[in-house]
């Protein structure tokens, strides 16, 4: 598809670029941080040409495009005034729905969108360190000429000068000034207090101690440096005038922060990221296969809750520092054990339809994405998705045994990212990755799932059958990423009325179209029968009985709107059967009403049925069905 | 503080103005609100508890804000109720 259009229509459905309050973009998805989420027309985008599905996580919304995602970024930019990192929320009426966003979602957010646009640099960086590398060992460049010398400060000015690169990106992503945080970089990098440090003698700063550490490389130690400027500099521009605020603001916030760096924080972080990377070095290089095992069984569910983004800085330091890392071969391996679990769904399976995209999803996977495989195929099914742990830890666990290394960051974790692993190691980690699928495929195939039957998918019209198949694949995207807070139970909702399953955005009333007052489905009736859809109590009824209040027995609030604007009828051709306050099972009779003289009336009778609570759930699964009869599966509202 | 309205709405409270009130009162996350009416209280946070009291034109209801923002909360929520044309003031 064309790229343009493609953005052009992106930009539209996630709210206009008044929504946008800043843009990234990974290796397969764009990470939109929407000033409102509700205002990103969700289903559209997943039904989109081009887009293989859509997330929120960490209160971020992603958009999973594929490889081609820097080339729709770029258009994406080209389409908006503003600057796609620091768009200023222009509403400040919305500032409170962002508030949602827990402690740990924030870090995490904060972490991924701090080092994901620093990549390329390091990628590079990295990948000229390996030719390098290569050279030598081939005997094709000495160590001591001034070209290799000129080649390696390509390949390490990246890594040397980290902290400036990062404090950059880090402002970006914080709003706060990008060249103020860069110079906050630059002075602790200052080769003056880089020998000054390193020269040990005590060093004091008006009289105060300051910790010999080196910055050069580092991670934490500018990230905690950056937020801390972030708070200075809004507190400084708060009390000063605006005409002094080009003078005062940078050179107060450099005084506080650089001395306050080096005194405090920067030993710290660099005491916290020495102790990570060598920690998990110690791990490697003494537990033997243990570090793997149990890294490579968990690190898909790291990889779910976006945990994994915290793993990145670790990463960085430690190929910054040693040279390699060990947890990039694990999160390979973790891939290719998702893969090789969707694998073992393909061969099981006897569902027509689910045995195609099994095989697509899992040679996706294999190339390193693994989104469609992970939650298309086996998260669905919940036993492929213990297999492909299982097919991690074993692969894992190899691998550490050998002690494989990656010796550059970057590249997707898949078979396009296997140069990052090319050096000593790299027979082992092919053989460890293979592990990993094999173990991974035979654990699902010996292990079996609930096949889906044929029957459910072969009820949906063929003709939207491919949007249903993609449909449902990102509902359940949805359902794993958003379940981060979780008070409420899933459950499953029954349809009250015999007709044809529509979704909401059919309803000719953007309360419900839009999902304003809540999500579901509706339903156009051929029967003038409502049942209940849950085991409760009924809350509410309209005294004009086209609406009635559910509360499910356990928790979840309903709202079955029978018709539209039929409120109008003021009560005529509805007869309830029940009152406020009445108990009720699933398929007791609540109301009859006359559907012939409603719509001669003038009335749609397209009745949503709506989860109200919805901000309590994660999602709505869709039950699967175009057509469905009382007391069917209509849908499955999930905690 | 509260504050008293006469419904007007000609279909009284029903699943759209609630929708407009829940979503008003949702925003104010500091602040209780409560729709007090015939005797019976509910939270103005619930389109459920919102559409329970059953208004009709004529009926008065009463909106009940308590905690930090209550006045913010009030005047935004009178704003939706005279804008949308759903009550008017009650002294």
């Amino acid at each position: 598809m064309d790229k343009t259009a493609l953005s052009k229509d992106i930009l539209k459905l996630v709210g206009g670029e008044e929504n946008i309050e800043q843009v990234t973009h990974c290796m397969t998805r764009l990470r939109f941080n929407l000033n409102d989420n509700k205002k990103a027309d969700k289903a559209a985008l997943q039904k989109t040409d081009g887009v293989m599905g859509v997330m929120i996580n960490g209160g971020q919304f992603q958009v999973i495009i594929g490889n081609d995602v820097p080339v729709v970024y770029n258009e994406l930019v080209k389409n908006m005034k503003g600057s796609p990192e620091g768009r200023v929320s222009s509403s400040s009426a919305d500032a409170g729905d962002k508030k949602k966003k827990n402690v740990l979602s924030s870090i995490l957010d904060f972490i991924s969108g701090s080092f994901t646009p620093i990549l390329p640099a390091i990628t590079g960086a990295g990948m000229i360190k390996g030719i390098i590398a290569l050279l030598v060992a081939a005997g094709w460049m000495g160590t001591t000429s001034s070209t290799y010398i000129i080649l390696s400060a390509i390949g390490d000015g990246a890594f040397y000068f980290l902290p400036i690169i990062l404090a950059v990106s880090a402002a970006r992503k914080l709003g706060s000034n990008m060249y103020i945080a860069a110079a906050i970089g630059a002075a602790i990098l200052h080769p003056t207090i880089t020998t000054l440090l390193g020269a040990g003698e005590p060093v004091t700063f008006a009289s105060l101690p300051v910790v010999a550490a080196t910055y050069s490389s580092s991670v934490i130690p500018i990230i905690i440096a950056v937020w801390l400027a972030s708070y200075v500099e809004k507190a400084v521009d708060k009390v000063t005038h605006a005409s002094l605020k080009l003078i005062i603001v940078p050179t107060v916030t450099l005084l506080v922060i650089v001395p306050l760096t080096l005194i405090a924080v920067g030993p710290i972080g660099v005491i916290v990221g020495n102790g990570l990377t060598d920690g998990i070095s110690w791990l490697f290089d003494n537990t033997g296969l243990f570090a793997g095992l149990l890294l490579g069984g968990t690190m898909s569910l790291l990889i779910i809750t976006g945990m994994h983004y915290a793993l990145i800085p670790i990463m960085i330091a430690s190929i910054a520092t040693l040279g390699y890392d060990y947890i990039i071969p694990i999160m390979m391996v973790a891939n290719f054990a998702q893969a090789g679990a969707t694998f073992g769904v393909f061969l099981k399976t006897k569902n027509s339809k689910l045995k195609p995209l099994a095989l697509s999803t899992s040679v996706t996977a294999l190339m390193g994405i693994t989104e469609p495989a992970m939650y298309g195929v086996n998260m669905r099914f919940k036993k492929p998705f213990i297999g492909a742990l299982i097919g991690g830890a074993v692969g894992g666990a190899f691998l550490s045994l050998f002690k494989v290394k990656a010796y550059v960051i970057g590249g997707l974790a898949g078979l396009s990212g296997i140069p990052m692993v090319i050096g000593a190691t790299f027979v082992y980690s092919l053989i460890g990755f293979a592990i990993g699928i094999v173990v991974a495929a035979v654990a699902t195939y010996i292990m079996g799932f609930e096949d889906e039957p044929e029957a459910a998918a072969a009820a949906v019209p063929a003709a939207t059958a491919d949007a249903n198949a993609s449909s449902s694949n990102s509902a359940v995207i949805a359902d794993a990423l958003e379940a981060e807070t979780a008070p409420k139970v899933t459950e499953d909702i029954y349809s009250p009325i015999t007709g044809e399953v529509k979704p909401l955005s059919e309803v000719n009333d953007p309360a419900f179209s839009e999902e304003i007052m809540g999500k579901g489905f509706a339903i156009q009736p051929s029967e003038g029968r409502v049942v209940s859809p849950v085991n409760g109590t009924v809350f509410s009824l309209s005294k004009s009985g086209h609406a009635i209040g559910l509360v499910s027995d356990n928790g979840a609030e309903m709202l079955i709107h029978i018709g539209i604007d039929t409120v109008k009828l003021k009560g005529l051709h509805f007869s309830p059967k029940v009152t406020a306050g009445t108990k009720v099972s699933v398929g007791d009779l609540l109301m009859e009403f006359d559907r012939v003289e409603i719509e001669k009336a003038g009335y749609s009778t397209i009745t949503p049925v709506i989860i109200t609570n919805i901000a309590e759930y994660s999602s709505i699964k869709p039950g699967g069905r175009s057509a469905v009869k009382e007391q069917e599966l209509l849908y499955t509202v999930q905690a | 503080m509260q504050k008293t309205f006469k419904i007007v709405d000609e279909d009284g409270i029903h699943a759209r103005p609630a929708t407009a009130l829940v979503n008003t009162a949702t925003k104010f996350k500091d602040t209780e609100v409560f729709a007090e009416s015939g005797g019976k209280k509910v939270t103005l946070k619930s389109i459920l508890g919102v559409l329970s009291l059953g208004l009709e034109p004529g009926d008065t209801l009463s909106l009940i804000a308590e905690g930090g923002q209550a006045a913010e909360a009030l005047s935004a929520l009178q704003e939706v109720m005279v804008k949308e044309g759903l009550g008017e003031v009650q002294e």
